[in-house]
């Protein structure tokens, strides 16, 4: 006689504790996090209309529902991949050349950045966490240059080589915390032991009032950007 | 009688389905601690997109993977290999013996989402696939190392098992 593999997991997780209910912790979670979104829009559409710029999306009829979201979905990605495109092009190390290109954002991969340096490429991209879950790092446990500095966009975390690994990639992250979500922001050599963004250029990066706004953005169109930019 | 409220629907559906978030997460990370943070933060997810989601479960079991996938790359680089790595095993049987969470809990964390999405939520190859966001092709193999895995570790005790999906696909 056979046992299903499902029912010796089920047998197993019998013993499992049961989890005491989540429900009321969430919705007051939530409803901050709605509270919060709802105010990041409203003052992103002010400063939009202040600067006198249109919404991409705006004035699109479209002959249906469908057409209208996926039109506003790109919109929203097209925008977002912009004002990334500019943030990580204006923070680039001396030497790189001007630019990035954007790589990725379709089939379920998300959206990168690739810059090209004297030692090589450099793969950038920012992904915002919506359920502010992640345990950030600290310092004193993690790489040997870290630097904690309060950023517009909250406080942030900048670790440098964080696999210690030598055969892996140098790879540097932003960790930020700020405005009911978390973002990160990943800076990864493509060359074998380049390392090509300094302490200073890092950090530089995460001050970025640009970035702010980005992060601003995705939160208030988490939907849109959902696997792409948001997570 | 109008419509339930957001709130009140995601109550009713968060009732339903707590438990069973909270086994998948558990199936995955082999931790409790982990999996409340995983269940938690899906269900905040889950509540944030309530309005455009058609089937709520199935976003929460895609948004409970993507997030495990997250946190495990973040602790280790383990995502960019398929081999099995040696680790302790936590679950023990009183008598020392291995168990199938314990041989479960020492694979990497792609084969123990397939393994989870497989044979716990009885998906199909194609809608583990989908959720994995990988080809068939990467889940058949990955499924297959897997059961390897098991039942090198388990033994003749894995071939009491049966690893057939409810949908009757043997692997």
């Amino acid at each position: 006689m056979t046992t299903d593999l499902r029912d010796r997991l089920a047998t197993e997780l019998d013993h499992l504790e049961p989890l005491d209910d989540l429900t009321h912790h969430v919705l007051s979670r939530g409803r901050a996090t709605v509270r919060r979104r709802r105010a990041a829009a409203g003052a992103l559409v002010a400063a939009v209309v202040v600067a006198g710029t249109a919404w991409a999306s705006a004035g699109h009829g479209g002959s249906g529902t469908v057409d209208a979201a996926d039109q506003r979905q790109a919109s929203v990605r097209a925008e977002w991949s912009e004002r990334m495109a500019q943030v990580f092009a204006d923070h680039l190390p001396e030497g790189f050349a001007p630019g990035v290109t954007a790589t990725g954002g379709d089939d379920r991969q998300a959206l990168e950045f690739v810059a090209s340096g004297p030692q090589g490429e450099v793969r950038l991209n920012a992904t915002v966490y919506l359920a502010e879950g992640l345990p950030v790092p600290a310092c004193a446990a993690t790489t040997p240059r870290c630097q904690v500095l309060t950023t517009p966009s909250g406080p942030a975390t900048v670790l440098t080589k964080v696999y210690q690994d030598d055969r892996l990639s140098h790879a540097s992250q932003i960790w930020i915390q700020g405005d009911g979500v978390q973002t990160i922001v990943n800076v990864v050599e493509s060359g074998p032991r380049a390392d090509q963004f300094s302490m200073s250029d890092l950090t530089g990066l995460a001050s970025d009032v640009a970035l702010r706004d980005a992060i601003l953005f995705a939160s208030a169109h988490d939907g849109e950007l959902l696997g792409y930019a948001t997570t | 009688m109008g419509r339930p409220s957001r709130e009140d629907a995601f109550t009713a559906w968060v009732g339903d389905t707590q438990h069973q978030l909270y086994r998948k997460a558990y199936l995955l990370t082999g931790e409790r601690e982990s999996a409340r943070d995983l269940v938690q933060q899906v269900l905040l997810s889950t509540y944030l997109a309530w309005r455009r989601v058609d089937h709520p479960t199935a976003y929460a079991t895609t948004s409970l993977v993507r997030a495990f996938f997250k946190v495990a790359a973040h602790r280790r680089r383990e995502l960019l290999s398929d081999d099995v790595i040696d680790v302790a095993a936590p679950h023990r049987a009183p008598d020392d013996t291995l168990t199938l969470l314990g041989a479960l809990a020492e694979l990497p964390p792609r084969m123990r989402a397939t393994v989870m999405l497989r044979f716990w939520d009885d998906l199909s190859v194609r809608d583990t696939a989908g959720v994995l966001g990988c080809s068939e092709g990467t889940v058949k193999s990955t499924t297959s190392k897997a059961l390897a895995h098991l039942r090198d570790r388990l033994g003749e005790e894995f071939t009491g098992l049966d690893a057939t999906t409810a949908t009757g696909a043997t692997r």
